[in-house]
């Protein structure tokens, strides 16, 4: 009973994670989410993973015609439940889903580096106008290391002032300049190894945005830039579907009122997604020394 | 106050060079050193924007002409070869958005119009009204 809670426990906890991280990336500074929110989720992703595993192979090696093959006769240990069959194919039905999550999550980051490769060659300056009427800018960086190309439309330009134009230049240049693609593609693959991480993700995103966001307000002031995203957002027809926060306001709401609100940030949500993390990794040790407990006893 | 929160440390001059850069492809005209210096957030001294300008010159990134005693700079223009319906599939195609970042703003539902529009006064009275230009 104990080995199922301590199992099932990294995926109570990454479901948690998931829960409280949009909130997190709100309150606390960019810089200081974007680390604790990668971290953790990589660390939640892989004891999810670890933990699953551990199911699979203890259900698989309890199919009698494995055990046998493997001379593991014994009798379980009181306290072990022992996956009954129905669950050992659930179990392995979800790792080949997850499998496939993870091997999707990896082809679309290909896909999209190929593509951004595609919009960067020819590009001949580090900031490239677009005739098109509809009003956005792009940052993009196919690979690491080498100069990325800053796009920006006919209508996002005449929709702002030069000063606002400047700042999101600017923005656009940290997310070049800061390899945010990188982070994004990190974001992306954990998401996908943990579905209750798909709102970390989403939050992994939110924080790149605002660092950005900072970065920009350096350069042409807070206020500068709040106008010019509010402006932006105004005239903005929808070109990219994005999934959207499951929340009531706008993710530029939020990033306007960041810069217009310079209270200090403080966040506790950053020691309880640490937290969350390790807790999950310390037990999903403790029942993988359980299962190898199991396994030992069994074997005779 | 508000301005000096976020004090930067003295900025790498590559990053000064992408400001300068950012502020000449942004002005609607030619602009002469002074002009860049007073749109930048913290002016640096006139002589590092006059030769961030020459280098940007010397790069191929801004052509240059007379004015008066000193040299008016414009940020050189290229056009995505692509045309726009292209780039904008481009950047639809797929739903993942890795390393094409999204752009400055993302998907805006009506109802958060009108709540934009009031962030959108409070930012512009926020915004110093002679301080730069």
């Amino acid at each position: 009973m104990t080995w199922w809670a301590l199992v099932v426990s990294p995926w109570a906890l990454s479901f948690v994670a998931g829960r409280s991280a949009l909130r997190l990336a709100r309150r606390a500074r960019p810089e200081a989410a974007l680390r604790v929110l990668l971290i953790s989720g990589a660390v939640l992703a892989a004891a999810t993973t670890g933990s699953i595993a551990l199911i699979a192979f203890v259900g698989v090696a309890r199919i009698g015609a494995v055990a046998a093959f493997a001379h593991w006769t014994g009798a379980v240990p009181r306290g072990h439940v022992v996956p009954p069959l129905w669950c050992t194919l659930a179990t392995l039905v979800a790792v080949g889903l997850l499998a496939r999550r993870v091997v999707r999550s990896a082809r679309a980051i290909a896909g999209t580096t190929v593509r951004a490769a595609v919009l960067q060659r020819g590009a001949a300056t580090p900031i490239v106008a677009v005739h098109d009427h509809q009003p956005y800018a792009y940052a993009c960086r196919a690979v690491p290391y080498r100069p990325g190309v800053i796009f920006i439309s006919d209508g996002l330009r005449n929709a702002l002032d030069p000063e606002e134009l400047a700042s999101v230049i600017a923005h656009e240049h940290a997310h070049v300049e800061r390899q945010h693609c990188l982070y994004h593609h990190a974001a992306t693959l954990v998401a996908s190894m943990n579905p209750f991480l798909a709102q970390l993700g989403q939050a992994v995103d939110y924080c790149l945005e605002r660092a950005a966001d900072e970065d920009a307000a350096t350069t042409a002031g807070r206020a500068t830039t709040a106008t010019a995203l509010a402006r932006a957002a105004l005239h903005r027809v929808t070109i990219v579907s994005t999934v959207g926060l499951a929340h009531a306001r706008n993710d530029i709401a939020w990033r306007i009122e960041a810069l217009l609100d310079d209270r200090p940030r403080r966040a506790t949500r950053v020691l309880l997604l640490a937290g969350l993390a390790a807790l999950a990794v310390a037990t999903l040790l403790v029942a993988a020394h359980d299962t190898e407990m199991l396994i030992e006893s069994i074997r005779r | 106050m508000a301005s000096a929160r976020h004090e930067p440390q003295r900025r790498a001059f590559g990053e000064l060079e992408q400001q300068v850069l950012a502020v000449l492809w942004a002005a609607d005209a030619p602009l002469v050193p002074r002009e860049v210096r007073e749109r930048l957030r913290d002016a640096p001294a006139y002589t590092t924007v006059m030769t961030i300008l020459d280098r940007l010159h010397r790069k191929g990134l801004a052509t240059r002409e007379r004015r008066g005693r000193a040299f008016a700079y414009t940020a050189v223009e290229t056009e995505s070869a692509m045309t726009a319906e292209r780039f904008r599939s481009l950047l639809e195609a797929g739903s993942d958005r890795a390393a094409v970042l999204q752009g400055f703003v993302t998907a805006l539902s009506d109802d958060d119009a009108a709540e934009l529009r009031r962030l959108l006064r409070r930012a512009q009275a926020r915004r110093d009204p002679g301080g730069s230009r």
